[in-house]
């Protein structure tokens, strides 16, 4: 993703500077509070204001170093969830997942509502996506304030089903949901008496990949209060990693749609959160709806760098359409330029890959790797425009610093994303590149969670895709259960280049212990870096075996083998002849014959198959071992 | 070399045939018997031969003419069977067609009886188109069992000092019955469990059923195909409306182009199953280089646990290249686009990730599928034995589908069933849920249908019990079953989690085994009753393909011995049973199964044992005796009202347990080619015991050093639920963070001991195929 243009904005270091943060810092003393109750947790947001932590975080890490850790990561592809995009477009679509409530709707238009339970009870209109099963709902909003705005939701747990239109009013979760989740007594409203009511509701920000596992999961490990979750884009969550599948024509946008959400989510696709209140614990939209939560949860996302002028960025499915005609000059050699250049060589677009360095993920990439991977751009017809640094635009062309003017009559940037952090921001939370967290995913307001690529944890990946899916995974175990915590994500990145196998993860250190091999000419690579025999990184070219075993090494933390070479090229089963077999090697499996009792039985007068069969019963089960056994019959003879 | 045939007395077994080895048997004197009654009354008929399979001139006449040059036989091709030496003394007994006792290929065998108390002789049948004349080791040796010299022959009683001894049948049977009784009388009818197996008969299978539901009134029966069978009959339930196993004859597998395998190892594990796969390039998924997997085009060396992201990835690149037959889909299916959503993301690279299968290795096999002109997809237990085993079979099923492979001739989707019947084990009643014909317990219409055919009232059957994990877990528990049955089983080996599951067996007030020998389970029980095997009893069969298969009686059974139907008839009785309500002739029984699987899924109404012994080859569904049997099903439609075949909406998840911590590696254990499930019977038969003796683990030799273990060490394997012993046997070609485990052995040598308990939530299905261990040498704390 980076492309030498701008700095990255992602330290490199931020892992250990987050890490202090996420164990010593505000946040563990918050959940001290946070679990102790109302006093204890009515003092977080002070402690925890924009002040502290949060001056840090402003400043982006611009140094070098900084720069390869950012680059390294990021395909722009695997992102996730789409930031609030203030006053975005927003469709009609309205609740589209049927069910008890979500977070507690406190104010609002009509479409503020709470979803009643599904099923035979429906009452409402129905509304949401085709193919979705129609929430029912409670028109107007009276029954708004009657329902949540006070007293929180009050329908039963999730769990316990289809319930009538006077369950949906029932109170509800507050005994079902886990009780750090929730002020069992009364929090700071209480005590100020401005409270909202009890609040049960998780609220997720943000339509992408994190937050839909995240209520995906919920739903399957049995959360049972409800969920609401607000997207800033306009249609259903979908898979940002396969843009480039629709940019090379393989899947079309429908492809890419992410399952309907659990029965029961309350699902506001179109709808910005502009603002999160957290002494009143409500997230405003750019409708003028307010959302009460007992638990928020950021997974907004990030967005491409600001663009060049007239150039466009790859980001969402509207970015796929919104591409321009003719020639396309893909600005950026991060996995994303190399993934788009060669995706739209597949659709047969003429595509010139603008990259700083001498090769596309120079940042990252040993030689000899990158001008493999070079190599394989060039081969799909990719023109490549090496040390690139692009420095304005100029009557339909790109001017570089050294001089050059690239032909472009589309260009499209792909220099890399910033987390979406503006909200996080405004309501005081910890920010440094990314909005600050913990093992437990806990902002440095306990009541606020973020995850995904707006989040910034020390083990995580930033901007990837595995990244959101794992810490989903943890945050909704924490949610639901109360249990587990998150471990961090290793950092792997395998752009997809038809015909280049190729891959590169991990951070070396410079006393590892390095095992390379390069035979370029059979587009071939290797480079292993480890650490007491583990991997610490690694990057391989044009060997996909190893490339699947290399990956898995690194992912589960596993001893690297003895035999590297065998690891990286695979051993040859040695075929041993029959003659060559030592004589107590099974010829017959299925009957467990030997070649010595073969060969007894040979020298005993058994000098065809038939007779051997009926002497040894080799070749009598799969008969697999039949030409070994012939080959013996003429290869032994009697003495 | 059929030397476990003479007994137990028999010298040095396995250790490779010398010429003498095959010089003992008189087994030629079959070969007579070839033209007569019985060859042609073996079935096979009707099924075409594939070249070289039965149709080799002068096969089995001609004695003189076996142990010379084998002039008559060609050798190209498949191999011959063995056939016996010329020098043989005349019959003293007929040739018995029948078919090997233990699993689901069912291999067609001729038995000839020795002399009394002697055991019998196997050959291969030469013209079922099973086994194309094949056999493996365990059914070649199988006669060994008939002669087992701890062979059980009287009925044993626990005394007083706490030892089995010996009674007489009345003694047996009256405590039984007595003590039945006084346990329903005080707990209620669900006190007392009953717990089958996949390798009894049909004839018992329904007998023990009916005997459950009518004789005990319990609701707690199940049995052991449920760690075997039970994800993938879920899954084909849902995908088809009907779940057999491979709704088409097994030799179809033979002209296939392309065959995925996953989880299964029938090299090892059924080799006579690999004559028919011999012309298809295989692509068989399996976290171990397997002996199947040494013979695929491709090999997916999946990380144990995640043949559903496999699966899901497949899918994906299918729809990705554009490779899904929409036509198909569009015409014969439903619920494709929730499945294809799922499915959407498991891009190839992430699945990589998280299978360890190379992106170019997934893209290979989908290209190889869909271009194959005939295709199948097949599972077995390595991909359904998991707590998502069902989502797992479902997803391979998807895939099927995506391509158009099911219903259509020459393609296809299968399960391989495992045990000898477990096909027909899992059809006629003895699953907590179901009634013969494979009706749902719960569903009234099959209720009154059952209970009109059994001659009581609807309202008199219980309802669903528990699950087979489920109803062992429970045993000697305050609301669980006080008195267990067990007829066909051995789950103190078998079971996963043993050690807690024999605890649970060990809590029971009363713990009934009918069985042939002492098996692990048998030495815990308070009454052991001894029963006949497969030689010396008539029934029928279900094999893997659907088709109903005779077994015949070639000996008598020992004296003291009674038939399961017997026992059964015998403990109905004195339960206030009328007689005639559990018949004890074998043709009786399966008469009454007839009517009450007619109209039913696997309806057999129009099977008869005169059908079977003329040779005719009927694969369920066979309404009536003019319906020629099903064969092929589906090639019309699915068996749902719609008449199309169902897409699941399956995701991956992680096994319940991960390595990590205390127990880095992954365990999954398995079969080895020498022995059938828990050894009971194959542990029992010297050579297979010589292949195989004890408890091994296989382990890759950096993970093996790191422990400090060598090749021929004995490791102690440990999970979180036990441990248990195993010598070490280094392979190469294992994972490294992976060991394996074969489940055959008893005692501390038990891989099940280890295993996790965790269910599949649909099918109840054990996670026998992966958990988290360590592995140490001995000594160690
Ligand atoms: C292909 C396949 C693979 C499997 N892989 C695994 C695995 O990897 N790990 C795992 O733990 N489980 C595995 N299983 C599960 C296996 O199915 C179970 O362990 C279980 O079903 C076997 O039950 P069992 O031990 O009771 O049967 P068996 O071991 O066959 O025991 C049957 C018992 O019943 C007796 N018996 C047999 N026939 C009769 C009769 N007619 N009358 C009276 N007694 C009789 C025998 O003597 C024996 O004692 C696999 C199953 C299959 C089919
Ligand atoms: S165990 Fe199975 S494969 Fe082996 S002979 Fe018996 S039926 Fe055939």
């Amino acid at each position: 993703m980076r492309d030498g243009m701008r700095d990255t904005t992602r330290p490199t270091d931020s892992g250990e500077a987050g890490a202090a943060v996420g164990t010593t810092g505000p946040g563990g003393a918050r959940e001290t509070a946070a679990t102790t109750g109302p006093g204890g947790a009515r003092d977080a947001p002070g402690t925890t204001g924009p002040e502290s932590p949060g001056q840090a975080a402003d400043a982006p890490g611009p140094s070098g170093s900084r720069a390869t850790a950012e680059s390294a990561g990021p395909e722009g592809p695997r992102r996730d969830p789409t930031p609030p995009v203030p006053g975005g477009a927003r469709t009609a679509v309205e609740a589209t997942c049927p069910g008890s409530h979500a977070a507690t709707p406190v104010t609002g238009r009509a479409r503020v509502q709470q979803a009643e339970a599904a099923g035979p009870v429906g009452t409402g209109e129905a509304a949401g996506r085709a193919g979705v099963p129609a929430a029912a709902r409670a028109p107007g909003p009276g029954a708004l304030r009657d329902a949540g705005a006070v007293t929180g939701p009050r329908n039963g747990p999730r769990a316990a089903g289809p319930t009538g239109p006077g369950t949906a009013r029932n109170p509800a979760a507050t005994a079902t949901t886990p009780a750090r989740e929730h002020p069992g007594a009364p929090g700071p409203r209480a005590r100020h008496g401005t409270c909202p009511g009890a609040r049960t509701g998780i609220l997720v920000i943000g339509g992408g990949t994190a937050a839909h596992r995240l209520v995906q999961r919920l739903h399957e490990l049995g959360h049972p209060g409800p969920v609401t979750l607000l997207g800033a884009e306009p249609g259903p969550a979908y898979h940002r990693p396969l843009l480039t599948s629709v940019l090379g024509g393989g899947l079309c946008p429908a492809d890419l749609v992410l399952p309907p959400l659990p029965e029961g989510t309350v699902v506001r696709t179109g709808t910005t959160a502009v603002a999160v209140d957290r002494w009143r614990r409500v997230v405003r939209t750019d409708d003028g709806g307010e959302y009460a939560y007992a638990t928020l949860v950021l997974a907004t996302g990030a967005r491409p760098r600001e663009p060049l002028e007239g150039a466009g960025v790859l980001r969402t499915l509207d970015d796929c359409a919104r591409l321009g005609p003719g020639h396309v000059t893909v600005v950026g050699g991060g996995v994303l330029g190399v993934e788009t250049a060669a995706a739209l060589r597949r659709a047969g677009r003429r595509v010139t890959l603008a990259h700083p360095g001498p090769y596309p993920m120079a940042d990252r990439l040993p030689a000899a790797a990158g001008r493999l991977l070079a190599a394989r751009l060039a081969r799909l017809g990719v023109e490549a425009e090496p040390d690139a640094e692009i420095t304005g635009r100029e009557h339909g062309k790109l001017r570089l610093r050294d001089g050059r003017l690239l032909d472009a009559d589309t260009v499209l940037q792909c220099a890399g994303v910033t987390p979406d952090t503006a909200l996080a921001r405004a309501a005081g939370l910890t920010v440094r590149t990314g909005v600050v967290v913990d093992d437990a995913l806990r902002t440095s307001d306990p009541y606020v969670r973020a995850l995904g690529d707006c989040a910034e944890h020390p083990g995580a990946a930033p901007g990837t895709h595995a990244n959101a899916w794992d810490q989903a995974e943890a945050l909704a175990g924490l949610l639901a259960t109360g249990r587990g915590r998150y471990r961090g994500t290793r950092y792997v990145v395998r752009p997809r280049v038809p015909g280049l196998d190729l891959v590169t993860m991990g951070r070396a250190h410079e006393d590892d212990q390095r095992v390379a091999f390069s035979d370029p000419a059979r587009g071939r690579f290797a480079e292993l870096s480890l650490r007491n025999g583990m991997l610490t990184s690694a990057t391989l070219v044009g060997l996909p075996r190893a490339i699947a075993a290399v990956t898995q090494l690194h992912d589960h933390g596993l001893p690297v083998p003895a035999d590297r070479l065998a690891l990286l090229l695979g051993t040859a089963p040695a075929e041993a002849g029959p003659v060559e077999l030592p004589d107590e090697a099974v010829v017959c499996r299925c009957n467990n014959v030997t070649k010595a009792a073969l060969t007894a039985a040979i020298r005993a007068g058994a000098r065809d198959l038939p007779a051997l069969a009926t002497a040894t019963r080799a070749t009598t089960g799969c008969g697999s071992c039949t030409p070994t056994v012939r080959a013996l019959c003429t290869e032994v003879r009697t003495p | 070399m059929r030397r476990a045939s003479a007994g137990p007395g028999a010298g040095a077994p396995g250790e490779g045939g010398g010429p003498t080895a095959g010089a003992g048997p008189p087994a030629a004197s079959g070969f007579r018997a070839d033209a007569g009654a019985g060859a042609s009354s073996d079935p096979g008929t009707g099924a075409a031969p594939r070249p070289g399979a039965g149709t080799r001139p002068g096969y089995g006449h001609g004695p003189g003419a076996a142990g010379g040059s084998g002039a008559p036989r060609s050798d190209a091709g498949t191999a011959p069977a063995p056939v016996p030496p010329a020098a043989s003394v005349a019959p003293a007994a007929p040739e018995v067609p029948t078919h090997c006792p233990y699993c689901a290929l069912q291999c067609g065998t001729r038995l000839t009886a020795r002399d009394a108390g002697a055991g019998a002789v196997v050959r291969p049948s030469p013209d079922f188109p099973v086994n194309q004349g094949g056999l493996c080791q365990k059914g070649w040796t199988a006669p060994a069992v008939l002669t087992a010299s701890d062979r059980l022959t009287t009925p044993l009683v626990r005394d007083a000092a706490g030892a089995l001894v010996p009674a007489d049948w009345d003694t047996a049977l009256d405590l039984i019955a007595n003590r039945l009784r006084a346990l329903r009388d005080a707990h209620g009818p669900d006190a007392v469990g009953v717990f089958g197996g996949g390798g009894l008969t049909n004839e018992k299978a329904y007998l023990l059923g009916k005997f459950a539901r009518v004789a005990l009134g319990t609701s707690q029966i199940d049995y052991n195909g449920r760690f075997c069978m039970s994800s993938a009959a879920t899954a084909g339930n849902a995908a088809f409306g009907v779940d057999r196993g491979l709704p088409f004859p097994v030799t179809d597998l033979g002209d296939a182009d392309v065959i995925l395998l996953a989880g299964a190892n029938p090299a090892d594990t059924m080799p006579p199953l690999m004559r028919h796969l011999g012309r298809a390039a295989l692509v068989v998924v399996d976290p171990r280089r397997t002996a199947t997997a040494e013979r695929a085009a491709l090999h997916l060396q999946n990380a144990p646990g995640t043949d559903l992201a496999l699966a899901l990835g497949l899918l994906h690149l299918a729809v990705a290249e554009g490779l899904v037959d929409t036509a198909y889909v569009a015409g014969r299916t439903a619920g494709f686009e929730a499945a294809r959503q799922r499915a959407m993301a498991w891009w190839p690279e992430r699945v990589e990730r998280v299978t360890g299968v190379p992106v170019t290795a997934l893209r290979e096999a989908v290209t190889l599928l869909a271009g194959a002109e005939r295709a199948y997809v097949l599972t077995g237990r390595g991909a359904e034995q998991h707590s998502k085993g069902t989502d797992t079979a479902a997803a391979f099923v998807n895939l099927a589908l995506a391509l158009g492979l099911p219903g259509r001739a020459g393609s296809g989707y299968g399960c391989l069933t495992g045990q000898g019947n477990g096909q027909g084990g899992r059809e006629h009643g003895q699953k907590a849920d179901q009634l013969p014909g494979y009706r749902m317990i719960a569903d009234p219409a099959a209720r009154a249908h059952v209970a009109g055919v059994w001659g009581v009232p609807a309202d008199s059957l219980p309802g669903p019990g528990r699950g087979a994990y489920e109803l062992l877990d429970a045993l000697g528990t305050a609301d669980g079953p006080k008195a267990l049955l067990v007829f066909g089983s051995n789950p103190a080996v078998s079971a996963p989690r043993a050690g807690h599951v024999s605890e649970r067996l060990a809590a029971l007030d009363l713990l009934v085994v009918a069985d042939f020998v002492p098996s692990e389970t048998a030495r815990m029980a308070d009454v052991v009753l001894p029963v006949t095997q497969w030689a010396e009893e008539e029934g029928t069969m279900t094999n893997l393909e659907g088709r109903v298969l005779r077994r015949r009686r070639a000996l008598r059974p020992p004296a003291g011995v009674r038939t399961d139907l017997e026992v059964l008839q015998g403990l109905a009785v004195r339960l206030g049973q009328p007689e005639d309500r559990f018949p004890t002739a074998p043709r009786a029984a399966f008469e009454e199964l007839r009517r009450a699987s007619r109209g039913g899924r696997a309806d057999y109404a129009g099977i008869s044992y005169e059908r079977l012994d003329a040779g005719e080859a009927l694969h369920w569904p066979c309404p009536d005796e003019e319906h020629p049997g099903t064969p092929r099903l589906f090639l019309d439609r699915f068996a749902h009202p719609d008449g199309r075949a169902r897409f699941a909406a399956v995701e991956h998840r992680d096994p319940a347990e991960n390595p990590g911590g205390r127990f880095p590696l992954y365990a999954t254990t398995g079969r080895s080619p020498a022995h059938y499930q828990s050894g009971a019977q194959t542990r029992r038969v010297p050579e297979l015991t010589a292949a195989a003796p004890e408890a091994y683990v296989e382990i890759h030799p950096d993970t093996a050093r790191r422990a400090g273990l060598d090749e021929g060490a004995t490791a102690r394997i440990s999970s979180a639920r036990g441990s248990t012993l195993a010598r070490v046997r280094l392979v190469g070609t294992l994972r490294t963070d992976t060991v394996f485990l074969p489940f055959h052995f008893p005692a501390e040598g038990r891989a099940n001991l280890l295993t996790n308990d965790a269910l599949d939530p649909r099918s109840g299905m054990p996670e026998f195929k992966v958990c988290a261990v360590r592995v140490e040498p001995i000594g160690t704390p």
